[in-house]
């Protein structure tokens, strides 16, 4: 044979007949095996060559009738050497046929269907791929061969896969799976799940979040692509190290059970799906909600240690890419796509108006936020450092900085504050060359003096920081303050304290949940709209803002159950009457004044006390105000009344 | 790469001689795709010249590109930022190997295959055999015959018995 192959090298020679056997043999079983079986006629070589074959392969689409595919099937059963099979693929349905079967054909797909199954188990199969899945006999469950299962487009909706102990490889491809009950918790030996274009069976029940949980104790590579699914999707996979998510539109997730991952490849392309882009485009709150979920998805995988994460867009891409192993961190550019440019001639402006909230507003920041906060702050400060040098050298919209997490600093050691402190000073001070217009932060003792002269930023909301005295003394620029559940820091003296907050050109000012006890000094001559949403009262002096226009008052002792103490302590009842009252004092000024009250015994109602505070109020319409009041309260008013009116008269 | 032994010789040339007696210098690190020259690396028998009487200079050439190709040099080292240009290498390697398959003649073909089986090159014998499988699937025993050249050796009421035989593969 070997003189053959190198003497000869004319054409005209049948090489493939004297292959090695194990070759041809292998070569026939990647066919489909009705094209192996008809190879017998070709010469005396082949007779019996086709009997030797390590895979089936049979489909249904390959013949006239059910009744050739059964007469086929069962001959090649019948014929096949008895050797070990490798792979079994049996195809029935071609993507759809079982709507027009009969009953007779139903029962041939069933003989049918228990026979190849039962020979694949008894030839000990590795591996099965099939559109099969009513009729598995029994002790397919139990066969301990089998380690790979690959159904694609079954006719039934999928219903027990939790008994294939076995399986180390398991793939559903355009599978409705059964929410309720389908779980692979009895799939122990599962090592790689790959779930494609499936949808989740069960009706979302409005209002609710549904939860799937994939709990694979041994699972390493998880694949999902395009799975159409509303719900939270749980992942307790404690060996998880290889996580690949593909689709259009990002998936709710829960990978907190993960500790493992190493490495996840999210990739996002709303551009491959019909209208999404144009929603995405038109549509602000859809837009918001991709971006919200973006992001959420990224926090969840946050701790792996290496992370891509992409969003296809026709106009362009925007990818994220991070590595703790090599503290490398991408953004990487937009690309431009050509078929789009066709239509419209296009800048590179509009492929960032796009894409670049995205990285600026939401991603950036929360990235940031959810980087910093956690425990490995070295890790995350090489991140943000890394983010903000990669960071095309645009103006920069809004920051978003949270590093505490509610709470957190109680457990920061000193090269924790350091980091942080570093970290700050590195982001704010990039924030400020940049001309950002908007922060949002948990972090107040490390803002650089230049902050507050930054000439470009406009708004500050600060959540959750306890305020020294002169922190807002001096907001030159501001135009939008809010201070959310912060608290301002106090002296033990008891001389009444002042807070105050110097900014000439503030325009809008909300304060929510703000605890303090002495005076908040307010100096804002352009001021126009002050909210004020709380508990209790705060003493304010307003005088210095002459311009205001618009003042909205939320009072809820009922949030802090105040409303027990109201009830048997009265004095502490009329000291936040006085309080109310003193608040309406200051402001009496304002052209547009809501002053709601919220009780416990009229939340339902929500007791709505809006007086158009106009220049002419006087005693008589405070008293009446107040009368009001005090009749929600189960204090007796005329016990009361006169009491507070007493006290409070000296000052009116 | 995967025993400690080969990894010890990874930047070691094997010298391989084809039938008819061309020498090529391949690294071990590529050469480990070979089921016959990994068990002689870590047999620790690769002095010399190593003789590789199945296959022709030609076909060696092709295998040595194909392994070329398929090596990932240090996996490890790998920098992962190059994670995107991964993903298209993935793409871009298939399309290599179906235009390296396609191109070959039937004969080269047919040389790969008995070349890739005697070293022992799993991905490259499954990417020939495929190629075959392919070639066969859904001609008629006729147009497989002409494309082989395949002479029949069955007398013409031979043939029609064994298609009368095996009937059922024939609807």
């Amino acid at each position: 044979m070997e003189g053959l192959l190198h003497t000869s090298k004319m054409r005209k020679i049948d090489r493939l007949s004297y292959l090695p056997d194990h070759i041809i043999y292998h070569i026939l079983s990647l066919m489909d095996t009705k094209y192996a079986v008809s190879t017998c006629v070709l010469s005396k070589n082949w007779r019996y060559s086709w009997t030797n074959i390590h895979s089936l392969n049979f489909c249904h689409c390959s013949f006239l009738s059910w009744i050739a595919f059964q007469g086929f099937v069962t001959h090649v059963l019948h014929h096949c050497k008895d050797l070990k099979l490798v792979k079994l693929e049996f195809y029935c349905f071609d993507g759809g046929l079982w709507e027009s079967l009969d009953s007779i054909d139903n029962a041939i797909i069933g003989t049918l269907t228990s026979i190849v199954f039962e020979y694949a188990i008894s030839h000990r199969f590795e591996e099965l791929k099939t559109d099969v899945v009513d009729n598995f006999p029994p002790t397919l469950f139990e066969c301990q061969t089998l380690k790979t299962l690959k159904l694609v487009q079954p006719t039934k909706f999928l219903t027990e896969l939790s008994s294939f102990a076995t399986l180390t490889t398991l793939q559903l491809y355009w599978v409705a799976i059964d929410l309720e009950n389908v779980t692979l918790s009895g799939c122990l030996n599962l090592e790689n799940l790959f779930l494609i274009d499936c949808t989740m069976l069960k009706d979302p029940v409005q209002g609710v979040i549904e939860v799937y949980t994939i709990s694979a104790p041994r699972l390493v590579n998880l694949q999902i692509s395009d799975f159409l699914y509303d719900g939270l999707i749980v992942i307790n996979a404690p060996r998880l190290k290889f996580f690949n998510l593909n689709g259009t539109f990002p998936l709710l997730l829960s990978m907190d059970k993960c500790p493992a991952l190493e490495k996840v490849n999210i990739h996002m392309s709303p551009s491959t799906a019909d209208d999404m882009m144009q929603e995405l485009e038109t549509d602000n709150s859809l837009k918001q909600e991709y971006v919200q979920r973006m992001t959420l998805m990224g926090k969840e995988v946050f701790h792996v240690k290496s992370l891509t994460l992409s969003v296809h867009l026709s106009k362009g891409k925007f990818i994220l890419y991070y590595d703790t192993v090599d503290a490398e961190t991408k953004i990487v550019e937009f690309n431009k796509v050509s078929f789009f440019k066709d239509f419209i001639a296009e800048t590179g402006e509009e492929q960032l108006l796009f894409a670049l909230p995205m990285v600026q507003d939401y991603l950036l920041a929360y990235i940031i936020a959810g980087m910093a906060s956690k425990k490995c702050s070295i890790l995350s400060s090489g991140f943000v450092t890394h983010v903000l040098h990669h960071c095309k050298d645009l103006n920069l919209v809004k920051l978003e900085l949270y590093c505490f997490d509610g709470g957190l600093w109680e457990s920061l050691d000193s090269i924790d504050n350091a980091i942080i402190g570093t970290l700050t000073n590195i982001v704010f001070e990039y924030a400020i060359s940049r001309r950002f217009e908007e922060l949002e932060t948990d972090v107040v003792d490390n803002f650089p003096p230049t902050l507050f002269k930054c000439q470009t930023l406009k708004t500050l909301k600060l959540v959750a920081i306890d305020l020294e005295n002169d922190t807002l003394s001096g907001c030159l620029n501001l135009e939008n303050l809010l201070l959310v559940e912060c608290a301002v820091l106090e002296d033990m003296e008891p001389v009444m304290k002042v807070f105050s907050i110097s900014a000439p050109r503030l325009v809008t000012l909300q304060i929510s949940g703000l605890i303090y006890n002495g005076l908040i000094g307010i100096n804002a001559p352009r001021l126009k709209f002050f909210n004020l949403n709380g508990t209790y009262p705060l003493f304010l002096s307003m005088v210095k803002c002459l311009s205001l226009e618009k003042v909205n008052i939320h009072m809820s002792p009922a949030d802090d159950d105040m409303m027990p103490e109201f009830e048997t302590n009265k004095l502490s009842m009329q000291k936040y009457v006085c309080g109310m009252i003193l608040m309406g004092k200051g402001l009496y000024h304002v052209k547009s004044f809501t002053f709601v009250h919220l009780s416990k015994e009229t939340r339902e109602e929500q007791l709505l006390i809006a007086l158009p505070m106009v220049q002419d109020f006087d005693l008589n319409q405070l008293r009446d105000m107040l009368t009001e009041i005090v009749e929600k309260h189960p204090i007796p008013s005329s016990e009361i009344g006169s009491t507070w009116l007493i006290g409070l008269a000296p000052n009116f | 790469m995967s025993t400690p032994s080969s990894s010890v010789f990874s930047y070691r040339v094997l010298k391989l001689k084809s039938s008819d007696g061309e020498i090529f210098e391949v690294k071990q690190t590529v050469a480990v795709q070979s089921g016959v020259l990994k068990q002689m690396m870590e047999d620790g028998c690769t002095e010399g010249e190593i003789p590789l009487n199945n296959v022709d200079s030609p076909t060696l050439a092709k295998i040595i590109e194909w392994c070329n190709k398929h090596h990932d040099d240090d996996v490890e080292g790998r920098v992962l930022s190059q994670e995107k240009e991964k993903e298209k290498e993935k793409a871009d390697m298939k399309r290599w190997e179906s235009e390296f398959i396609d191109a070959l003649n039937r004969d080269e073909l047919y040389f790969l295959l008995i070349g890739s089986n005697y070293m022992n090159i799993k991905e490259l014998l499954d990417c020939a055999a495929q190629k075959v499988a392919g070639m066969v699937k859904g001609k008629t025993p006729e147009a497989i015959r002409e494309m082989f050249n395949i002479q029949s050796d069955f007398t013409e009421e031979e043939e029609k018995a064994i298609r009368k035989e095996n009937q059922w593969a024939f609807n």
